[in-house]
């Protein structure tokens, strides 16, 4: 577990031995819609390597600044502190290997750089790794697990919480302690049309929201009141059903 | 299976079945004992991870739709006091009026979510323990608290006294009742603010209030319902429109789910014998409270929380 965590820091970036050549990339589908209902968020990635190969899947989420509170001791409650704000950080960040999980010391005897969550003076110790941890927490971080294949491919999962934007998926093959390959690809997450409207809705115009909210809830209350009537008549009880928990 | 809704103005998603499952579960309970049970459609919603400000807004807005058919029935039977409707609504508006704009400044300096929580921890822990209390007792064949201390009283009791020495004297003619306006307005004001934190309607504080100055349950019955759909509506609009916190989407799973819910749970009352599964509510209450303690009071899984609630 403690390795698992420890490779939630890890952002590969690159070797900095010999260029690598270029790796294709496959993905299942170059943009994933996210709509009122969404059944799936799987994008299937897939790469050519030689037997013996091990390979590293990587998803990114498009960076963002973030605020944040930490949560501190009052009495015995843990209540919201001080604000610290992050710049540049990854929305999402998932990491999968092939054929086993990858391993940190692949990625360290490699020198693979990690890219630094904030750019804040005083955050790449502590502050990085409780960033680390609020992700996971929301799922926004992990590492996924390994597919069980003949070829090399990794099945990222988009979190539920995945923001729209442009994500990258990229790929490295290593071979013995050389990354011998190395590919890229993007991905693009937007919110359906419906989504969108509704967000804009409630974000743009509140006021026009408000009276939208309102007078569903009461037509959807109304017409329902009206469907439990018709059904109260032919034998239930209405008394009990005009409360559906108010 | 894996149906998520995103919820566009919490900023999360979450599993589409597991909301319209609590909108069951609760409306299921409202049918069952015949009493509102929304007070648990907020704990459950922070317990899946809505923000607790979102959670109580959104149903606001579900609390109009529940229940605006039964208050619109009541309306046209002629089921409410017209006078007694209008002190509640008085109270009720500048209520939920106040308790938004205390909700408003909460966010401000980013505690709202702790503010919600709390007041449903007060909530949840009293109205389990006292649930709990008078199912034990039940269950022992004996009466609940408040039919003993009636019983024994042997001078009248204090509030009738007080309210009676209360200024601004109105008469509710179709109850045929006497009292202060100062007490319709009060308990309207108390439905107004607990609408504005919790989303709760106030039904369960409304209906026994309207009694103890005299109303008869019919009217009492009618007349809180018809404040309960209009202060939520006022509480909705004004959450919505100032502040942005309420999910429509939320609102409208969790009353899909309500409604089948609460006729399946009418169906399952007239089977079984609520008073003796009203501890079950009891136990159910008091869960979703010790939940909520449990959240603020053990060491979180993340030091670092968004601000807001927002996007992670």
């Amino acid at each position: 577990m403690t390795g698992s965590f420890g490779l939630l820091l890890l952002l590969v970036v690159g070797a900095t031995a010999d260029e690598p050549r270029p790796a294709p990339l496959e993905l299942s589908r170059d943009t994933v819609v996210l709509g009122l209902f969404q059944g799936s968020r799987i994008v299937r990635a897939t790469t050519e390597a030689r037997p013996g190969a091990r390979v590293v899947f990587r998803l990114i989420g498009p960076t963002a600044s973030l605020r944040t509170r930490r949560l501190r001791r009052l009495g015995v409650l843990w209540v919201k502190g001080e604000v610290r704000r992050f710049r540049s950080v990854p929305s999402v960040l998932r990491i999968h290997g092939w054929p086993e999980r990858p391993r940190r010391e692949d990625l360290e005897r490699h020198r693979l750089d990690w890219r630094p969550l904030s750019r804040r003076r005083g955050a790449e110790g502590p502050a990085r790794r409780e960033l680390v941890a609020m992700k996971r927490a929301s799922g926004l971080y992990g590492i996924g697990p390994s597919v069980a294949s003949a070829e090399p491919s990794a099945e990222l999962r988009l979190p539920a919480d995945a923001p729209p934007g442009t994500y990258v998926v990229t790929v490295h093959v290593l071979e013995g302690e050389t990354v011998v390959a190395a590919g890229e690809r993007q991905l693009v997450v937007r919110r359906s049309d419906a989504m969108n409207a509704v967000r804009d809705l409630a974000q743009h115009h509140p006021a026009l929201y408000a009276l939208a909210a309102v007078l569903l809830a009461l037509g959807v209350g109304l017409l329902a009141g009206r469907l439990v009537g018709l059904l109260a008549r032919k034998g239930a009880s209405p008394a009990r059903t005009e409360s559906a928990g108010t | 299976v894996d149906l998520w809704i995103d919820l566009p103005v919490a900023g999360t998603s979450v599993p589409l079945l597991l909301v319209m499952g609590i909108g069951v579960l609760v409306g299921g309970l409202s049918g069952f004992y015949g009493v509102g049970a929304g007070f648990l459609f907020t704990p459950l919603l922070i317990s899946i991870g809505v923000p607790p400000v979102v959670a109580a807004a959104s149903c606001a807005n579900h609390c109009v739709a529940a229940s605006a058919s039964g208050a619109l029935a009541h309306g046209r039977a002629g089921a409410f006091d017209p006078r007694a409707v209008l002190l509640l609504l008085a109270g009720g508006l500048l209520g939920g009026t106040v308790g938004v704009q205390i909700v408003g400044w909460l966010r401000e300096i980013d505690q709202a979510d702790l503010a919600v929580t709390l007041v449903y921890i007060g909530l949840l822990g009293g109205l389990g323990l006292h649930l709990l209390r008078d199912s034990v007792l039940e269950l022992r064949g004996e009466k609940p608290v408040c039919e003993r201390r009636a019983s024994r009283r042997l001078r009248p009791p204090l509030l009738p006294r007080l309210l009676a020495v209360l200024p601004f004297r109105v008469h509710l003619r179709r109850a045929d009742v006497r009292t202060s306006a100062l007490v319709p307005v009060t308990v309207g004001l108390g439905a107004g603010l607990l609408v504005a934190f919790t989303g709760v309607g106030g039904g369960i504080l409304l209906v026994p209030a309207a009694l103890a100055i005299g109303i008869p349950v019919h009217l009492a019955v009618g007349s809180a319902l018809l404040l309960v759909c209009l202060s939520a509506l006022n509480v909705t609009f004004q959450h919505a429109a100032l502040h942005g916190t309420v999910d429509v989407l939320l609102a409208l799973v969790l009353f899909l789910g309500s409604v089948p819910g609460a006729r399946l749970g009418a169906w399952i009352g007239r089977r079984l014998r609520a008073d003796q599964l009203r501890i079950l509510l009891a136990v159910i209450v008091l869960f979703a409270g010790a939940k909520l303690v449990a959240d603020l009071v053990l060491p979180p899984e993340a030091i670092l929380v968004p601000v807001g609630g927002g996007p992670r």
